[in-house]
């Protein structure tokens, strides 16, 4: 069964994905306040300005909540098992939440406040080939 | 009348439902609506059972347990969306009758079916319907062996999340509350053994319960915790059935319910609220809360009373952690202090605390999102339940849906 995966082409996620085939972490910003417009509305859910603008990202976050999957429900998703799914809150907006999956790090190791770092990695790293890159998160070269 | 013509649909048949963020400003019906009568088809794994000759057989049944005749009813209510719900055609060819029968979809199961007296209520009021039935229907057990629908269905079929949730593995909905339960531990630091004491406590109540799916099945918290996390850090016995099902009850104007045959409830209390980010758990603020923050206050207040008062309370428990959650935002105790409060047989119908879903719940009984708490709740004020507990005079039930939650308090009629 093959991996879900998403249309690069399709609004109003798009410019995510398309900038992400560059590595380039890209999401609609609030001009006005800094707040990340995830997933996007086009009015800030901080200061409900409609200046918003898709912006690149540094990449740093920190783990805000994660979940190992030892046994997929969806049957798509069972290629990908185990896998460490996780929202991680980036840098540059403590109220943000991007979906992601860890990569190369020990399940032991994930503590609230993590400090992590982007890499643009296949979707279906480490065991998958889909030919599309994806922002998956780890622990930050030292 | 002509067949296939409806007096009344309401308009949440054809509109899709709007949820605002917060609390909902509800109409007081308190002591308005009575419910009479109660039934339910067998519960089941996959049984290839058509989903709406289940809901005629948990109608009979409520019908026969409200002494009413087919003939009387007048109104019937289902779970907008849901996928092979009845009709009012359905209903009249069911029974042969040519009757005009109003018709909403705020009822059935999820968070709606505990506001569904006030929409029952409405059209009583207006000379729309005077006895009026709600069921729900449900084959998501025969439909998740086949692949299809199922309760993921919504879920995988969402734009956003097929495209920023689903290409990550943040899918189906025992990923999202893997998450939810994981941040409520880092928080508040609830364990697993807490969690298991709500499982427990569901499975303790099906084993004493003929009609749960799993009466067969006791589930000690040892059991439990030797059971290893297959959604780190879900076990699967913190994940609710998936059902083959019906559940249906029978509302009528509170001043006739001294008429029947069986003791009525008597609705005391509604409330309402929505989620600020809907379905998109990973947005939402308040990461381990509900909406029931926002629908049991006004459901209190409306009945006056305190959750101190509360003699048995239902939840939607689709997981153990949302049941958790729940205890917290209808304030019987404060946020975070979920866990040591569910701990040992505090949720037992015997326990002496707060008997949660005396029927086994969803996570025991069966997955008919809610329809059956009510019956259980019932059965309760009456005095007939399976694990009855002693005295019982208010019950709770609150529903939920993720994107909405609501309250329904109800008092043991005369």
């Amino acid at each position: 069964m093959d991996l879900p995966l998403p249309d690069p082409e399709a609004e109003p996620l798009a410019p995510f994905w398309l900038a992400a085939q560059e590595r380039r972490l890209c999401l609609p910003q609030c001009r006005a306040c800094g707040r990340v417009d995830w997933y996007p509305k086009g009015t800030c859910r901080g200061c409900g300005s409609q200046d918003i603008a898709w912006t690149r990202f540094s990449g740093a976050a920190t783990l805000f909540s994660w979940a190992e999957v030892r046994r997929a429900l969806d049957p798509r998703l069972a290629p990908l098992v185990p896998y460490i799914s996780a929202i991680v809150t980036l840098a540059e907006d403590g109220h943000s939440r991007i979906v992601t999956r860890l990569v190369d790090v020990d399940p032991m190791s994930l503590t609230a406040g993590l400090p992590l770092a982007v890499r643009f990695l296949d979707l279906g790293y480490p065991l998958r080939d889909t030919a599309l890159l994806a922002p998956l998160f780890t622990c930050p070269d030292p | 009348m002509r067949r296939g013509q409806n007096n009344f649909i309401n308009r949440s048949m054809s509109a899709p439902r709007i949820i605002t963020p917060g609390p909902a400003e509800l109409a007081d019906i308190s002591g308005q609506v009575a419910i009479v009568g109660v039934g339910e088809s067998v519960m089941s794994g996959p049984s290839g059972r058509d989903p709406k000759k289940m809901a005629f057989l948990a109608i009979n049944n409520a019908l026969a347990d409200a002494g009413f005749s087919s003939a009387d009813v007048d109104g019937i209510m289902v779970a907008d969306g849901l996928p092979e719900q009845i009709t009012p055609d359905d209903f009249r060819d069911r029974y042969g009758l040519e009757q005009a029968l109003w018709f909403s979809g705020e009822g059935g199961g999820l968070a709606r079916i505990a506001t569904a007296p006030l929409a029952a209520w409405q059209a009583m009021r207006s000379g729309e319907a005077s006895v009026v039935v709600s069921v729900l229907g449900i084959d998501w057990a025969s439909q998740s062996r086949a692949g299809t629908g199922g309760p993921a269905e919504y879920h995988r079929e969402h734009a956003i999340k097929a495209n920023a949730e689903a290409p990550f593995g943040f899918l189906p909905q025992p990923v999202y509350f893997a998450h939810i339960a994981r941040r409520h531990m880092l928080d508040f630091g609830t364990t697993g053994a807490q969690l298991g004491a709500l499982a427990v406590a569901c499975r303790r109540h099906a084993t004493g319960h003929p009609g749960a799916v799993l009466r067969d099945k006791p589930l000690s918290l040892d059991k439990y915790l030797a059971r290893e996390p297959f959604i780190d850090p879900l076990r699967t016995d913190d994940c609710c059935l998936i059902s083959d099902g019906a559940a249906a009850l029978v509302m009528v104007s509170a001043d006739r319910a001294r008429d029947f045959p069986k003791r009525a409830a008597i609705v005391e209390g509604v409330g309402y609220g929505g989620a600020e980010e809907g379905t998109m758990f990973a947005q939402e603020p308040a990461f381990t809360s509900t909406p029931m923050r926002f629908a049991a206050p006004g459901a209190f207040a409306m009945a006056g009373i305190a959750p101190g008062e509360v003699d048995v309370l239902s939840l939607y428990d689709p997981f153990t952690v949302t049941a958790l959650m729940m205890i917290e935002d209808m304030g019987f105790c404060a946020k975070g202090e979920g866990g040591p409060f569910v701990e040992g047989d505090r949720l037992h119908f015997d326990g002496g605390g707060i008997p949660l879903n005396t029927h086994g719940g969803m996570l025991s009984h069966a997955y008919t999102l809610g329809a059956s708490h009510i019956v259980e709740l019932v059965r309760q004020l009456r005095g007939e339940a399976a694990n009855q507990v002693e005295g019982a005079g208010i019950a709770i039930h609150g529903g939920y849906s993720g994107s909405d939650a609501a309250c329904l308090v109800l008092r043991r009629g005369d």
